[in-house]
């Protein structure tokens, strides 16, 4: 053996690795080098790769050589240092230090967390059941109504609820002159236009576009205080109006306008009003059930709605369950990780982030400048989050470990089967389906899906009292293995 | 002629061929003093390096060489003597002291 090994963990869950190389393996890696610097420099008087390695140190000398010599070995060893020390790596090593003459490497290793969860068994939480009350079911319904709504031209009047076509401008006034346009440079975003509409034909006078809030040709609004960005005052104004008049008016927006631009200020409106709607909702019936899909009645749009929302309010029950679950565990457990961890979790952070910044068409460079930022402070930004991150996954983790939950072979197959079963009539797709969910990147999300399900099911026995003894699974599992034998 | 030990060894020859001699024959080659003979190279070695014997010295003048400097101007390069020293078994010199 050449390598000379000490470890040593600290209280970080770093292992410190201590390799001292042996000074033949050193000598024999010298040579090495010279003989294939040989190769490449002219020494007169000799040919090429013919130089014995006295002359090559004495011309290039001992120090530069072993320098040299060190660089290449440092790889080599740490690696054959690992493989003999086998720990469970978490995250990027990095080198300490090093003595050059003899030879002593020094790294630092970040080990896998240690996770001791505590007495989480104890946990008790009363698991409230999903329920879906009729309001939840009827608003459903009131939505697939709007879906289906009916839009008319009348004549009469617009009241609320109606669709309103008309065109028109809408300016700011300025406290200090109440004279509209002219020269304003107060700076004033103009969002709140730009963002409005698509088929707006753009008036592009001089006037000062800053102060415009609204300008808009033929454009439908709904008059309703939820749907309309500019709120109830506005609306108010139209209600009333019909088709083919014109009216100039002033609002108010409220302080408390959602709009914060626009909170508490005065606004010029002239409009015309192009065109009056209705929507006429349909009714509550058996013809809307099928204008919705593969319903026959109204009560069985009714179900399928209340199974949907069941569905919905159940999974995301279930994941607050877990979640909670992870939060009390967390104040219990007792988490050791090296800071490379984190480290290691901020790196995958700014990894999926850049690939967010690019793929909206940034130079993650550029981004990072524009931000006024350095890659550095973005860094400490995630920091925070990635230790949270850290901590959770670890939880999780030590708890699937610690209650011997597994994805069998059986298990994947049955929710693979259960996902397929909405597909009955199309077998190519099925199959297609099943190789994907076999494979790859299908088969680690559904096997995931599989451990988040049982860690679910196993944190309700918890919680609920009802766990099965852990002691009792683990002599099942070993009997279990022993049958296999 | 009197030359002084220290002006007859010029250099040590460090060659491919002086390599081989020293590794093979315990033979180690210099370039001389072009006026020198056998007697005084062996004198020489043995006041630069007290602690070895010296058992027998050849020499040879090298012969002088056209070189070309630049594209064709050709220039001479002058010739100078080698002298090949053996040493008693077990004797050695550092030779690429100095160089």
């Amino acid at each position: 053996m050449t390598l000379n090994i000490h470890t040593e963990e600290n209280e970080q869950r770093e292992l410190k690795l201590t390799i001292e190389v042996d000074e033949k393996r050193v000598e024999k890696a010298m040579r090495q080098t010279a003989r294939k610097l040989g190769r490449e420099i002219n020494v007169p008087g000799f040919r090429r790769g013919k130089v014995p390695y006295n002359v090559i140190l004495r011309r290039v000398g001992k120090e530069t050589l072993r320098a040299e010599t060190i660089d290449e070995m440092v790889q080599p060893i740490f690696e054959e240092a690992m493989e003999e020390v086998a720990p469970e790596v978490y995250g990027r090593s990095t080198f300490d230090d090093m003595e050059i003459e003899p030879l002593v490497l020094k790294f630092t290793i970040p080990l896998a967390p240690k996770v001791d969860l505590g007495d989480y068994r104890e946990l008790r939480k009363e698991i409230e059941p999903v329920n879906i009350t009729d309001e939840a079911v009827t608003e459903a319904l009131e939505q697939v109504q709007t879906r289906h709504q009916q839009i008319e031209s009348v004549d009469r009047p617009a009241a609320a609820g109606d669709l309103v076509t008309l065109s028109g401008r809408g300016e700011l006034i300025w406290e200090e002159d109440d004279d509209e346009d002219e020269d304003e440079d107060i700076e004033k975003e103009g969002e709140e236009t730009s963002a409005e509409s698509d088929d707006d034909t753009a008036a592009d006078d001089d006037d000062d576009y800053n102060d415009v809030i609204f300008d808009e040709e033929n454009i439908d609004l709904p008059l309703d205080p939820d749907e309309l960005y500019l709120g109830a005052p506005f609306i108010n104004e139209i209600i009333g109006l019909s088709a083919g008049d014109d009216k100039a008016f002033t609002i108010t927006f409220p302080e408390d306008f959602h709009e914060k631009e626009l909170a508490g200020r005065d606004a010029d409106f002239e409009i015309s009003v192009l065109d009056v709607k209705e929507r006429e909702l349909p009714a509550l019936d058996d013809e809307l059930a099928k204008l919705e899909g593969d319903y026959e009645t109204l009560d069985e749009l009714r179900a399928a709605l209340r199974e949907q929302l069941e569905k919905q309010a159940e999974a995301e029950a279930k994941n607050e369950l877990i979640e909670g679950m992870i939060d009390d565990m967390l104040e219990k457990a007792e988490i050791v990780y090296p800071p490379a961890a984190v480290e290691a979790e901020i790196d995958e952070m700014i990894a999926s982030y850049k690939d967010q910044v690019t793929r909206s068409g940034w130079e993650w460079d550029d981004f990072v400048k524009l931000q006024g930022n350095s890659e550095e402070a973005i860094r400490d930004n995630f920091r925070e989050s990635a230790i949270e991150r850290l901590e959770r996954q670890q939880i999780l983790r030590q708890f699937i470990l610690d209650e011997r939950l597994t994805v069998e072979e059986e298990d994947v197959d049955a929710a693979i089967k259960k996902r397929l079963e909405d597909f009955d009539d199309n077998d190519e797709f099925k199959e297609s389906m099943r190789k994907y969910f076999n494979s790859g990147y299908g088969f680690d999300m559904i096997s995931s899906e599989v451990i988040m399900d049982k860690t679910h099911d196993r944190m309700t026995a918890i919680l609920t009292g009802n766990a099965p003894d852990l002691e009792a699974l683990a002599a099942a599992e070993e009997a279990a293995a022993d049958e296999e034998e | 002629m009197q030359i002084h030990w220290r002006e007859i060894i010029r250099r040590p020859l460090v060659t491919e061929k002086s390599s081989y001699l020293v590794e093979l024959y315990n033979q180690y080659s210099f370039v001389v003093d072009s006026r020198s003979n056998k007697m005084q190279v062996k004198q020489a070695v043995e006041l630069a390096w007290p602690d070895v014997t010296v058992e027998k010295v050849r020499v040879a003048n090298m012969p002088a060489k056209r070189a070309r400097r630049w594209r064709s101007i050709t220039v001479r390069k002058s010739g100078w003597k080698k002298a090949v020293v053996t040493l008693s078994p077990g004797d050695s010199i550092d030779l690429f002291e100095g160089v």
